[in-house]
C-alpha cells in the first residue's frame, strides 16, 4: 500500500477515535443530567452486553448486527477505531510507553509469543459468555467500556484500574487489548474469517513492523494475525518495501500461506490452531461455570442457587437490598446489571450507591438505595432512562409509581407522636403517592402551653405504600421512627391478596 | 375652542394617570378618557399658554409631592385586591394593582426576591407548586417597575434540581430575566444566623441571605391543602427561606410560622389560588384534588391574605393558629380589613 494511503488511514484513524472518545464523555456528562434521555451507546449497542438482556429490540438487534457483520467484512476494527477503552489505552502508551525498536539480534530469536497467538482473552471470552447466564456474571469485571465509565465517574476501583492502565504502559503496548479483553477477542475471533485482512505482500525482513501495537505483524512467517489486528495503520507506513496490504483474503491470504508453508515445510498449521483456540474457549467456558457456581453458592446457599437456577422468572428473593425502583426480579436484575453505575452517577437525590461484598459475590457493585438522607423521588426516572441494558427497566411513570421498592412501617416507641404526644406529621407531608400511604389513624385535640393543637397519629396504608423511602429521610425524630424495609415487604405480600395481585399486575406490564 | 382651565385640568388628570395610577382604575377612567380627548384636540389647534404650562407644572409636581408624603391620604387603597382571570398575567397585574401596582412597593434599582412554593418535584397543572406564569408575570411587572435584580429560587422540600424544572418555575423566570439559582446548601453565604429572644419558638434560625439583603421581598404561595398545618398559604411560604431542619418544627409549627414571618416581612404578598388543592396537600398528585378559582389574592401583609385565601377553602383564620399568632404580632389584621375585587 502507498504511503500516502497509508498515512491517509491512520489520519481517519484518530480523527474516528477523537469523535468517539467525545462520545462517551458527551453521553457521561449528560447522563448526570436527571432528565436526559441519552445512553451510553457503547454499553447498549454491545454484542456481549446483549447477551445479558437479549430482547426484542428491532434497531438494537440491527445495530449489532451490524456491527458484526462489518467486523466479519473489515476485520477488528472496532478496537482501532471505535473502543474508547483501546484509545484510553493508546494514549497511555503515547505518553508512558516506548516504542519496540528493530533489534536485528532479537528479530530470529524471539517468535510470536504462544500467548499472542492465543491470548488469554479467549479463556475471559468464554468464561463471560457462560457466565452471562447466570446471576454472577463476570462481564461487568472485564467489559472494557465499563471500565471507562467507571474511570469516568472517578470511582476508587476506576482511579485504580486507570491506574493499571498507566502501568501497564510500561510493560508493552495495548496490553489489555492483546491479552485480556473479551470484547476485543469476540472481535478477533470474527476477523478471523473476516473477508478483507492486512497481509504482508513484500518483506526485506528489517522488523520496523515488529512495533506493531497489537503485536499482530510477524514478517519472520510473513503474515499478520487477523484475530489481532486492529487496523491502525499507525506503523505500516514505516515498511520500507511498502509490502502491506489490505484487500480480501484470497489476495491477502495467498502470500500468507505461501510464507507460513515456507516457514514451516509442508505442514499446515491452521488446524492445530483451530484446536487450540477452540480449547481455550472451551477452558474459559468451564473455568466461567465454575466461577459462576462459586458466586452463586458463596453466601445464599444451595437454597437459593436452587431458585436461580430453577424459578429465574420468580419474584421472591430473600435480599433485603432496595433495588432502584422498577426492579421486581432479582435473580434478572442481578443477570442483566452489567454494574457500570450510570444509575449511581444519573441519580439526583444520590441515594443509589454500589454494593461491596457484603451482599456476596452476586451482589458486588450492583446498585442498591440507602434512604439516610434521601428518599426515592415519585416522578423522577433518572436511572431507568440512563441504564443502558434496562436491568432498571424503562417503565411509564405510571407503572414506576405503581412498582414497589419496599414497604415502610412505624415503630411507635420512636415516633414523637405516639411516644411524647407532640404533633408532628412530616412523614404524612412528604409521602408523595396520591392517596397518600400515610394516614392519620386517629387525632386527638390535645393542651399544650402555647395553646389547643391537634394531635394525629400517622400509620402506613400498606397497600398504597410503595417504599420511596421519603419519610424515613425526612422524620425529624432524633431515633428514625418510620423505615423501609423489604422484609415488611415480603411479610405483607404473604397477606395481602391486593398487593401480590399489583404486582402481578405489574410484572405483566413490564415483561 | 375654549382652553382655559378645563383643559389644563385634564392634562394634570392625564399625567396622573399615566405617570401614577398604571392602569388608573380609581382615577377614573371616563374622565381620563375626556382629558386626553381634549388634550390631543390642544395639540392641533392651539399651543399652550406659559400660564397653563405654569400650572400644569406646579399642580404635577405638588401631587407628586403630596404623594411621596402621605401616599395612603390620597388614594384610599384597600387592604387586599382580589383579581379573578382566566389569563394568569392579566390577573395578577390586576390583583397587584388593586393594593397600588408595583411600583408602590418597587422603586426603580431595588433588588427583589421573589419567593414562589417551588417545595415539590410536580408538574404545573397539579398546582402543587406556584404556576410559573404568575413568577413570570410578577418578574416582568419587577422590570417594568425598573428593578435592578430579581432573584427567584425556593429551599424545596424534594430535590431543587428536579423541582426547578418540573414546576416550570426555573424557566419562566429565567426567561422574564430574573436570576434562579439553588439554596440547598446551608453555607455561611447564602445563609445568616438570627436571634429572636422573644421569639415563641424560633429563638434562633438561618435566614437566606439574598432575603434579608434585599430591598422587597415578594412572597408568592400557592393555595393548597396541609398535614399539619391545615392549609399552606403565604406565611407557610417562608419556611422555603430558612437554612434550619424544617422538620422539627412541625413539633410546634404554628409558633415557627409565626416567628419567621416576624423575622421577615412580606413587602407584597400574591396568592397564587388559580386552582386550590382541596386535599392530600401539600404534594397533591391528581387533578381531580384541585378547585379551579382562577383568583389572585394581593396584600402587603400576610395575615390578610392568609385570611382572604382560607376563606376559599371556607375555612376562618380562627381554624389556623398561625394566622391569628401572625395577628397577634401586628404582622397584619386579620379582620376589618378592605377588600376589593375585581374580575379581567
Amino acid at each position: 500500500m502507498r504511503k500516502r494511503i497509508l498515512v491517509l488511514l491512520k489520519q481517519l484513524r484518530v480523527i474516528s477515535q477523537a469523535v468517539f472518545l467525545a462520545a462517551v464523555v458527551y453521553t457521561f456528562i449528560r447522563s448526570l443530567d436527571p432528565f436526559s434521555v441519552v445512553q451510553n451507546p457503547f454499553l447498549r449497542f454491545d454484542p456481549l452486553i446483549f447477551l445479558t438482556n437479549p430482547r426484542s429490540d428491532l434497531f438494537l438487534i440491527a445495530s449489532i448486527a451490524g456491527l458484526i457483520a462489518l467486523t466479519l467484512v473489515l476485520g477488528r476494527f472496532f478496537c482501532g477505531w471505535v473502543c474508547p477503552m483501546g484509545t484510553l489505552m493508546e494514549l497511555s502508551d503515547f505518553i508512558f510507553s516506548f516504542p519496540r525498536k528493530a533489534n536485528p539480534a532479537a528479530i530470529h530469536a524471539s517468535p510470536k509469543s504462544f500467548l499472542v497467538r492465543f491470548p488469554p482473552a479467549l479463556v475471559v471470552l468464554g468464561a463471560v459468555v457462560v457466565s452471562v447466564f447466570t446471576t454472577t456474571s463476570l462481564l461487568p469485571f472485564f467489559h472494557p467500556n465499563v471500565w471507562i465509565v467507571r474511570i469516568l465517574s472517578r470511582s476508587v476501583l476506576g482511579l485504580v484500574f486507570l491506574g493499571l492502565v498507566f502501568l501497564s504502559s510500561f510493560f508493552g503496548q495495548r496490553l489489555w487489548c492483546v491479552y485480556i479483553c473479551p470484547l476485543g477477542a469476540l472481535y478477533g475471533v470474527l476477523s478471523r474469517v473476516s473477508f478483507l485482512r492486512l497481509g504482508i505482500e513484500r518483506c526485506s525482513r528489517c522488523g520496523a513492523c515488529e512495533r506493531c501495537p497489537m503485536q499482530a505483524a510477524d514478517f519472520r512467517t510473513r503474515e499478520t494475525l487477523a484475530h489481532q489486528c486492529i487496523l491502525c495503520f499507525q506503523f505500516e507506513r514505516s515498511c520500507p518495501v511498502e509490502g502491506f496490504q489490505y484487500g480480501p483474503v484470497a489476495r491477502a491470504g495467498k502470500s500468507t500461506l505461501r510464507a507460513s508453508r515456507r516457514a514451516h515445510g509442508s505442514f499446515d498449521p491452521s488446524r492445530r490452531e483451530f484446536l487450540v483456540r477452540g480449547a481455550g474457549l472451551l477452558g474459559g467456558a468451564m473455568i466461567g461455570g465454575v466461577v459462576a457456581s462459586i458466586g452463586v453458592l458463596s453466601k445464599p446457599g444451595a437454597a437459593k442457587l436452587d431458585r436461580l437456577l430453577f424459578s429465574p422468572g420468580s419474584t421472591v428473593s430473600e435480599t433485603t437490598l432496595f433495588r432502584p425502583p422498577g426492579v421486581v426480579d432479582e435473580a434478572s436484575f442481578l443477570r442483566r446489571c452489567i454494574r457500570c453505575l450510570h444509575c449511581v452517577q444519573s441519580c439526583p437525590n444520590g441515594i443509589i450507591e454500589a454494593t461491596g461484598l457484603e451482599a456476596g459475590f452476586a451482589s458486588l457493585f450492583a446498585p442498591h438505595l440507602h434512604f439516610d438522607k434521601n428518599g426515592c423521588d415519585y416522578r423522577c426516572q433518572a436511572c431507568q432512562l440512563v441504564c443502558p441494558n434496562q436491568a432498571i427497566p424503562l417503565q411509564t411513570l405510571a407503572q414506576k409509581q405503581l412498582t414497589p421498592i419496599g414497604l415502610a412501617f412505624i415503630e411507635q416507641k420512636k415516633c414523637v407522636v405516639y411516644r411524647d404526644k407532640k404533633p408532628c406529621s412530616v412523614c404524612q407531608e412528604v409521602c408523595p403517592t396520591p392517596e397518600k400511604a400515610l394516614v392519620f389513624a386517629k387525632e386527638e385535640r390535645m393542651m399544650r402551653s402555647s395553646g389547643p393543637f391537634m394531635l394525629r397519629y400517622p400509620s402506613v396504608v400498606t397497600e398504597r405504600c410503595i417504599g420511596c423511602g421519603i419519610c424515613q429521610a425526612a422524620c425529624p425524630a432524633e431515633q428514625v421512627a418510620i423505615t423501609v424495609s423489604r422484609k415488611a415487604q415480603w411479610d405483607s405480600r404473604a397477606g395481602s391478596g391486593r398487593r401480590a395481585s399489583m404486582r402481578r399486575a405489574t410484572r405483566m406490564l413490564i415483561s | 375652542m375654549n382652553i382655559g382651565d378645563a383643559s389644563s385640568r385634564q392634562g394634570v388628570a392625564r399625567l396622573r394617570g399615566d405617570l401614577f395610577s398604571r392602569g388608573g382604575e380609581r382615577q377614573g377612567s371616563a374622565d381620563r378618557r375626556l382629558g386626553i380627548a381634549l388634550c390631543a384636540g390642544c395639540h392641533y389647534h392651539c399651543a399652550v399658554t406659559r400660564r397653563e404650562f405654569l400650572r400644569a407644572a406646579i399642580a404635577s409636581s405638588l401631587y407628586l409631592a403630596a404623594r411621596r408624603t402621605f401616599p395612603a391620604s390620597l388614594v384610599a387603597r384597600p387592604d387586599v385586591g382580589i383579581a379573578v382571570g382566566a389569563d394568569y398575567e392579566k390577573a395578577v397585574t390586576k390583583a397587584i394593582e388593586l393594593v397600588g401596582g408595583i411600583t408602590a412597593f418597587v422603586k426603580p434599582g431595588d433588588t427583589v426576591v421573589v419567593k414562589p412554593n417551588i417545595g415539590w418535584n410536580s408538574p404545573p397543572e397539579l398546582k402543587a407548586t406556584t404556576d410559573p406564569l404568575v413568577v413570570r408575570a410578577i418578574v416582568h411587572l419587577c422590570f417594568q417597575a425598573l428593578a435592578s435584580k430579581v432573584y427567584v429560587f425556593d429551599r424545596s422540600v424534594a430535590n431543587s434540581r428536579l423541582t426547578y424544572v418540573t414546576s416550570g418555575i426555573q424557566k419562566a423566570a429565567e426567561e422574564a430575566g430574573a436570576k434562579v439559582f439553588h439554596v440547598d446548601e446551608i453555607t455561611d453565604t447564602m445563609y445568616k444566623r438570627i436571634s429572636m429572644p422573644d421569639a415563641r419558638y424560633l429563638k434562633e434560625t438561618l435566614v437566606n441571605r439574598y432575603v434579608l439583603e434585599s430591598d422587597v421581598f415578594i412572597n408568592v404561595p400557592i393555595a393548597k391543602n396541609h398535614g399539619e398545618a391545615g392549609l399552606t398559604l403565604a406565611m407557610k411560604n417562608l419556611m422555603g427561606i430558612t437554612g434550619d431542619q424544617r422538620g422539627k418544627w412541625h413539633w410546634q409549627l404554628d409558633d415557627a410560622i409565626a416567628d419567621i414571618n416576624r423575622a421577615v416581612r412580606s413587602k407584597l404578598v400574591l396568592i397564587d389560588a388559580s386552582s386550590i388543592m382541596l386535599r392530600n396537600g401539600p404534594t397533591g398528585g391528581s387533578m381531580s384534588y384541585l378547585k379551579r378559582l382562577d383568583t389572585f389574592i394581593c396584600a402587603s401583609n400576610v395575615v390578610s391574605a392568609d385570611v382572604e385565601a382560607a376563606r376559599l377553602f371556607g375555612r376562618s383564620p380562627e381554624d389556623l393558629p398561625y394566622i391569628m399568632e401572625g395577628a397577634k404580632a401586628g404582622l397584619g389584621k386579620a379582620s376589618g380589613y378592605s377588600v376589593q375585587r375585581s374580575s379581567v
